[in-house]
């Protein structure tokens, strides 16, 4: 057995744009006919990125945007987002602003992993957002990673949740190699869980090395 | 029980030496499971299954009642309904096989269809009041009445009665009255009880989370199975703010939802409106007994509500307050936090559900988002014949609508205190004025910013990193804050 990395990953946008769709058909690679999201697993992929085994545990509350007192919860928990909007509507892209300012609060880093997704590419015609007014954006978000995806024809799905995986590892390499000083920032509440996070980095990274 | 017993009919192979016109009539248009459930089919032949003359799949049918809103509408369900009381007779019979024919066949549906627009009716009604709905309900009165002749229908008669309290606007929903229970916990009222003025803090909370619980749970009895169909529940607009009660503008999984914010807005605008922290403490305190008296009596909609509103930012940076709160307290919340983690898709919750002994709330987004899975992620037709509809995307469907269904029906054994309720909803209400810029504002009179300080491992909740790290963005987030708010 390869040694296996797991990360979380939270998808994000307002309500009808398409987020489960594209989360739905990324964990169901092949086709299954009956898709059922209650189990333990619904949400858990394992891929490849570079060459390594990585597990990702989606959390996709799409259906409940509204509980907005709960997002902060939600946000606490991904090392990675996808904000997706959706290219029929410049509203649900102006939201992903919003939705960014909140997660650099919480996770307190500006340069927390990002990945925007212009979903509906399939709609061509429907079209509100001008790609270039979407890429605009995500220039000035530090050059956050633009993709345009259609979760009906499975278009640059895999791509998008591999690119934020990406971005987290190498995030993750980096942070390995700086000293424990932005831990001391993180709050008390966390240490203990980060704490057997890191036990659980160290031991994953010895065969890692081998690698 | 009924579920297996509707399990073990379906389970019955068909029979092979049957004639001919004792078959069904669409079976080729029907793709079982290996359990012998179905799986897909034409709308005809679904509408067949439901009225079987040689077996009764009590879950297919509930399936089906639960769901018709994602596959067709009452008008095209009556009409193919209706068409089964009067079936063409099969060509070619003599006249033994005519009277088995009757018998076996058209006898049995004919009951079969009274039944099923008699729990359709009854149980199941999703139709809004509509003068065309009523139109709908006498054509099928007519037509029963035409069909069953002057000898009736078994059932026929009971069916007719709904259908005429439908008609006269009467609720027929057979509302469970608990009945006076000598075990009903005697309620915990404050000393001043009659002055009718008290105070939060003097309130027992083990009281106050029962009413809370009596609170929520009418909020979760009030949702529709036709609310949770389709996404229907994106559809209407919060627009409203600050009057939850059976505002008619609210569907009912709206009003939970906006409930369920202000609750946290009331938890998180309480704490920071105290001066002093030995104030704030104590209300953090008491609404962590709160939230655990929430839990033993397994409402989890209150007890999210409440711990998401101790969680946000502003209160969650007061750490020279979290770092007053006993030890034993601290881990009470970080044992329901742990409980309604999101990891591996709530997994520790969704036990906890599971083993639960009714009466429950369960925490109403995990249904919402299991249903947008559900319809999001199972294509509704079967991909090699477009006209076969996907009923086994229905029957997950149904699933989650049965278990909604199953704890809106079992009341809680509680006593309801007007007094507390009154007061309770009123302070609730009162929430939100303060607004999250407020909050932040709030946040930062009641223990300033300390740049960059680290008090180590003192045990409190630290929280300025929070601030430090991001300071200059202070001002745009307060704005989309409250642009957020705006759109609630």
């Amino acid at each position: 057995m390869r040694p296996q990395r797991e990360y979380h990953i939270v998808v994000l946008g307002a309500g009808g744009v398409g987020k489960s769709c594209l989360t739905a058909q990324f964990v169901q690679n092949v086709w299954i006919e009956s898709y059922d999201p209650t189990i333990e697993d619904s949400y858990r992929k394992q891929i490849e990125v570079d060459g390594r085994q990585c597990i990702l545990e989606i959390l996709d509350t799409a259906g409940t945007e509204q509980f907005t007192a709960m997002r902060e919860l939600y946000m606490k928990q991904g090392q990675g987002f996808l904000l997706v909007f959706s290219i029929t509507s410049m509203s649900s892209l102006n939201e992903l602003s919003e939705l960014r300012e909140q997660i650099i609060r919480i996770k307190e880093d500006e340069k927390v992993p990002i990945v925007i997704v212009g979903n509906k590419s399939d709609l061509e015609e429907d079209r509100a957002v001008p790609r270039a007014r979407a890429f605009a954006l995500s220039q000035t978000w530090g050059n956050a990673p633009y993709y345009e995806t259609s979760a009906r024809r499975r278009a640059n799905v895999n791509e998008v949740f591999i690119d934020l995986c990406r971005q987290i590892i190498r995030k993750d390499l980096q942070g390995n190699s700086k000293s424990s000083d932005s831990d001391r920032k993180r709050d008390n509440a966390n240490r203990q869980d980060r704490r057997k996070e890191k036990k659980r980095q160290t031991r994953r990274k010895g065969p890692c090395v081998i690698l | 029980s009924n579920m297996e017993l509707a399990r073990t009919w379906a389970a019955v192979p068909p029979n092979p030496n049957q004639p001919a016109y004792l078959k069904l009539d669409h079976e080729d248009e029907v793709i079982y499971n290996a359990g012998r459930s179905v799986k897909a089919g034409t709308f005809v032949a679904l509408v067949e299954q439901l009225t079987r003359h040689d077996r009764l799949d009590i879950l297919y049918n509930e399936t089906f009642l639960l769901t018709y809103p994602t596959f067709t509408c009452a008008a095209e369900l009556v009409e193919h309904l209706l068409q089964r009381l009067d079936l063409p007779i099969p060509p070619d019979l003599n006249d033994d096989e005519y009277e088995d024919w009757l018998q076996e066949k058209q006898d049995p549906i004919r009951i079969r269809t009274v039944n099923i627009l008699k729990a359709w009716i009854e149980r199941y009604w999703v139709e809004p009041p509509t003068e065309a709905t009523m139109d709908l309900l006498r054509y099928i009165e007519s037509t029963v009445r035409a069909a069953a002749g002057p000898e009736g229908l078994p059932t026929c008669a009971s069916l007719l009665t709904i259908i005429e309290h439908r008609l006269s606007g009467r609720d027929i929903l057979r509302r469970l009255v608990s009945p006076i229970d000598p075990t009903i916990p005697k309620s915990i009222l404050p000393r001043n009880m009659k002055k009718l003025k008290f105070q939060f803090l003097d309130l027992d909370a083990t009281e106050i989370a029962r009413q809370l619980t009596i609170i929520e749970s009418q909020f979760y009895a009030r949702i529709k199975s036709s609310e949770c169909l389709n996404k229907d529940w994106h559809k209407k607009e919060i627009h409203v703010p600050n009057r939850i009660h059976n505002h008619p503008n609210y569907s009912g999984v709206n009003a939970m939802i906006a409930h369920s914010n202000q609750i946290a807005n009331w938890v998180a605008e309480s704490i920071l409106s105290q001066d002093e922290t030995k104030k704030r403490v104590a209300l953090i305190k008491h609404f962590v007994s709160i939230a655990d008296n929430c839990n033993t009596l397994n409402n989890f909609a209150t007890l999210l509500s409440i711990i998401s509103g101790l969680g946000v930012s502003p209160v969650f940076r007061l750490q020279r307050t979290w770092a007053q709160v006993h030890i034993r307290i601290r881990t009470q919340l970080e044992t329901m936090r742990t409980m309604m983690c999101t990891e591996r898709n709530f997994t520790r919750y969704r036990e906890r559900l599971r083993i639960a002994q009714p009466p429950c709330v369960p925490f109403l987004g995990i249904h919402l988002t299991d249903l947008t899975f559900i319809t999001d992620g199972n294509p509704d037709h079967t991909p090699a014949s477009s006209s076969m509809i996907n009923f086994q995307k229905r029957a997950l469907l149904a699933r989650i609508l049965h278990e909604m269904r199953g704890y809106q029906s079992m009341p809680y054994n509680l006593r309801p205190v007007g007094e507390i309720q009154d007061f309770l909803i009123a302070e609730i209400h009162k929430a939100g004025e303060m607004g999250e810029m407020g909050m932040y504002e709030r946040s930062l009179v009641v223990e300033p910013r300390e740049g960059g300080e680290d008090n180590g491992d003192a045990g409190g909740q630290k929280g300025q990193g929070v601030f430090a790290a991001t300071g200059s963005h202070l001002g745009s987030v307060v704005i989309a804050s409250m642009a957020m708010r705006g759109r609630n």
